[in-house]
């Protein structure tokens, strides 16, 4: 549906839509950690972000569906190979285990402690190296960002509050001693 | 497993309807309570002290026809109410009001209520974006950047008390404050919290979305009748939400403010009322004292004041565990 309807806000909201059934799927296996974080950064932030930006652009609808049947031929080989390869995955492993269907994620990673615990005992120091690179990557395009949407302007009139804030009644106002008739 | 359920649906209701009360006569009492401060009487006519005011109010609100702009999306218009007022509500499932007295002990209970509350920004943008109208679209939009910004913050904050908790569930985080509320050790955080939970609930000095002079009534301007009415009960129970919050959060939840065992005879759920009381009585003296900020003060403050302050206050707790504590 993301793809598919028309209208690109409906787009954004079956794609919001989406992120929750993500979480839920994180939910049904345990891991309620990594559900309301992805609740909290993808549905919170991101896609407030796309829902922003798509409401101020106002896109042409008409030629939204032209580019439909180009891309379709694209799209169903891609479809096709993810298919092959989640059928692949799944042929190994019986799809229903009988004895446990569902995969306890903080049993996996370590016994007795929550996942919470568990995903941060593992991150700062199994892959601590990996998280500080993701952290600095994330750094380097957020600066990149600025420098490219930052234009020097001289037009520009700033506000110093320091300086409004000081400003009193002797600074803002100059007596002039005018002398009359000369 | 019927009876579960029905007894589950009971506790549900049995938290939804003082709710409901408490929003309703939250209306009154700030207008109670702001026009004493303004040294006018407030509504004083419907029953005994003007008591019935808000079921009055409440009558007329359900009276009245619901009309849909036409050039409206249909749809999104009448979802982004419910949407809002059912987010207000389901957040209530994890608040513990006294030891044990939760509808879900979950381990995630604060992460589960910044997601609801970082959920509140779409009734909002929907609703601006659906009625097709200049104003709410704008009221929308200022709406949506400003509880971004400040829920960024908010975040930071509930990071520096989850480390000196040590855990996500809200009781352990309530239990961890009975010999010392948190507002003590973290008392310039708390102060940023409450600003913040002021401009995340847009209430004044931080209620630009709705500022009557420029935007008419914010994002709301279009609605009538039940949808407006949703749209004020989704504001004031966040208000209420946003309360208690900071209640468990640094006021020690369903604690008495000291240590004494006759202090104990009194229920904790009154002291718990009596804290988000006091909190939402700050709410309304700060509307009727403060007047409104400018867009560009509030950005500032939220990114330039406030996120600095609460990150440089993680490190100090972070340090202050790591190296006294030994954690």
């Amino acid at each position: 549906m993301v793809i598919l309807s028309r209208n690109t806000v409906y787009s954004v909201l079956y794609l919001i839509l989406s992120f929750f059934n993500a979480a839920i799927i994180f939910l049904m296996s345990n891991a309620e950690f990594l559900a309301m974080t992805l609740i909290i950064v993808y549905v919170g932030a991101v896609a407030v972000l796309f829902l922003f930006v798509v409401m101020m652009l106002n896109i042409n609808v008409v030629q939204a569906k032209e580019g439909m049947l180009k891309y379709l031929p694209f799209g169903l080989v891609l479809i096709s190979i993810l298919l092959i390869e989640l059928s692949l995955i799944f042929s190994d492993l019986p799809v229903f285990p009988e004895s446990n269907t569902k995969i306890d994620i903080s049993e996996l990673l370590n016994n007795g402690n929550s996942n919470t615990k568990a995903i941060g005992l593992h991150l700062y120091t199994d892959y601590f190296i990996i998280f500080q690179i993701s952290g600095f990557v994330l750094l380097v395009a957020m600066l990149g960002a600025i420098v490219l949407a930052y234009q020097k302007n001289e037009n520009y009139i700033k506000q110093d509050v320091i300086r409004q804030l000081d400003s009193d009644r002797k600074k803002a106002i100059k007596l002039n001693d005018i002398k009359p008739n000369r | 497993m019927l009876f579960e359920i029905l007894y589950i649906i009971f506790k549900i209701i049995l938290i939804i309807l003082p709710l409901m009360i408490f929003i309703a006569y939250l209306t009154y009492f700030e207008r109670r309570v702001i026009g004493a401060i303004q040294l006018r009487k407030g509504p004083n006519v419907v029953g005994p002290f003007g008591l019935f005011q808000p079921l009055a109010d409440g009558l007329k609100l359900l009276t009245k026809e619901t009309v849909v702009p036409t050039n409206s999306n249909k749809l999104i218009f009448l979802f982004s109410p419910i949407l809002t007022f059912t987010l207000a509500l389901v957040a209530w499932a994890v608040i513990p009001i006294d030891y044990d007295i939760v509808l879900s002990n979950i381990n995630v209970g604060i992460l589960y209520v910044f997601a609801i509350s970082s959920l509140g920004v779409y009734g909002i943008i929907m609703a601006g974006w659906s009625s097709n109208s200049r104003y709410a679209f704008l009221g929308a939009l200022r709406s949506a950047a400003q509880m971004i910004s400040y829920e960024v913050s908010i975040g930071l904050i509930i990071i520096n008390i989850l480390l000196t908790v040590g855990s996500l569930n809200l009781t352990e985080i309530v239990l961890a404050q009975k010999n010392l509320w948190f507002f003590i050790p973290h008392f310039p955080v708390f102060i940023i919290f409450f600003i913040s939970t002021l401009a995340e609930t847009n209430r004044a000095p931080f209620d630009l979305p709705e500022a009557e002079a420029e935007l008419v009534a914010g994002y709301n301007v279009e609605y009538s009748s039940l949808a407006f009415g949703l749209f004020f009960l989704g504001e004031y129970g966040n208000m209420i939400l946003m309360s208690s919050l900071t209640t468990i959060l640094f006021l020690g939840g369903w604690y008495p403010p000291f240590d004494y065992d006759y202090l104990y005879i009194i229920p904790g759920f009154f002291w718990f009322f009596l804290k988000v009381c006091i909190i939402l009585f700050l709410f309304l003296w700060i509307r009727a004292t403060l007047p409104r900020y400018r867009y560009d003060q509030l950005m500032r403050l939220g990114w330039k004041v406030f996120l600095p302050i609460s990150l440089l206050w993680i490190v100090i707790t972070s340090s202050y565990l790591y190296f006294f504590e030994k954690f």
